[in-house]
């Protein structure tokens, strides 16, 4: 009859992290040209090193970065190893459902 | 993030709910559509082992919620680290048929079994990333 991925599924969650423009900017300035400074980022940004220092927490919060403190700043990294295999891992057992579920469908 | 690792799937099904627990329940019934392959008593504490896409994988069958809901773990041969959790429910439908309810949670911290496929995906979300970026 039908079978459909439910809203709420990972992927979901995961994109939705990177919903906000602000953190798209980040996450792909990050993974281009490496690690840098709250400040660093903020400045081609029309927002505040405070908004961006915000932004960055929410996203090491959701694993997309992480932090390390250096001497008076703390400097970010993307952290796409760990977003890769999270990812990997959703298109492998989703994909695997996917044809699970067509087998008992056409049964 | 690892804690919101999960693949949830649902299918409506003409089969009534007991027809389809059998389904769910038996390894004959897991050789029709959950796996290739089958040594496992589904019933709550028994381990097996599973073959499915030339993967073999150990299973342990955790609960067994009679004609409702079964919950069981597995990990590919010998690596716990890639192991997780799988909850499948029937639920009966007024006016006939089913709804099959699928939950996989994956267990482990780091899912590192992966890692082999992440410079594909490291590529996918690049470009991912920066068509988002494009459309703002």
């Amino acid at each position: 009859m039908s079978a459909e991925p439910l809203a709420g599924d990972a992927l979901d969650l995961l994109f939705g992290a990177l919903a906000d423009p602000t953190r798209r900017q980040l996450l792909q300035r990050l993974l281009a040209r490496g690690p840098a400074t709250a400040t660093t980022l903020a400045e081609p940004l029309p927002v505040s090193r405070q908004a961006v220092v915000k932004h960055l927490q929410a996203m090491e919060g959701a694993g997309l970065v992480s932090s390390q403190r250096e001497g008076r700043e703390v400097r970010y990294r993307a952290t796409p190893e760990r977003l890769a295999s999270a990812v990997g891992w959703l298109l492998d057992a989703g994909g695997s459902w996917d044809r699970r579920i067509d087998r008992l469908r056409k049964r | 993030m690892a804690d919101e690792l999960q693949v949830e799937r649902e299918i409506l099904l003409d089969g009534e709910s007991a027809e389809v627990w059998q389904l769910v329940a038996s390894a004959d019934g897991w050789q029709q559509w959950l796996v290739d392959a089958a040594a496992v008593d589904v019933t709550e504490g028994a381990d097996g082992e599973v073959t499915d896409d030339g993967v073999t994988r150990e299973v342990r069958i955790t609960e067994v919620d009679e004609r409702r809901r079964i919950t069981f773990q597995w990990w590919e041969l010998g690596d716990p680290s890639t192991a997780s959790e799988v909850v499948i429910e029937v639920h009966p439908l007024l006016g006939g048929g089913s709804r099959v309810h699928i939950v996989e949670r994956a267990m482990s911290p780091s899912i590192s079994a992966r890692a082999s496929t992440s410079w594909e995906v490291r590529a996918l979300l690049l470009t991912l990333t920066q068509c988002t970026l494009a459309r703002v």
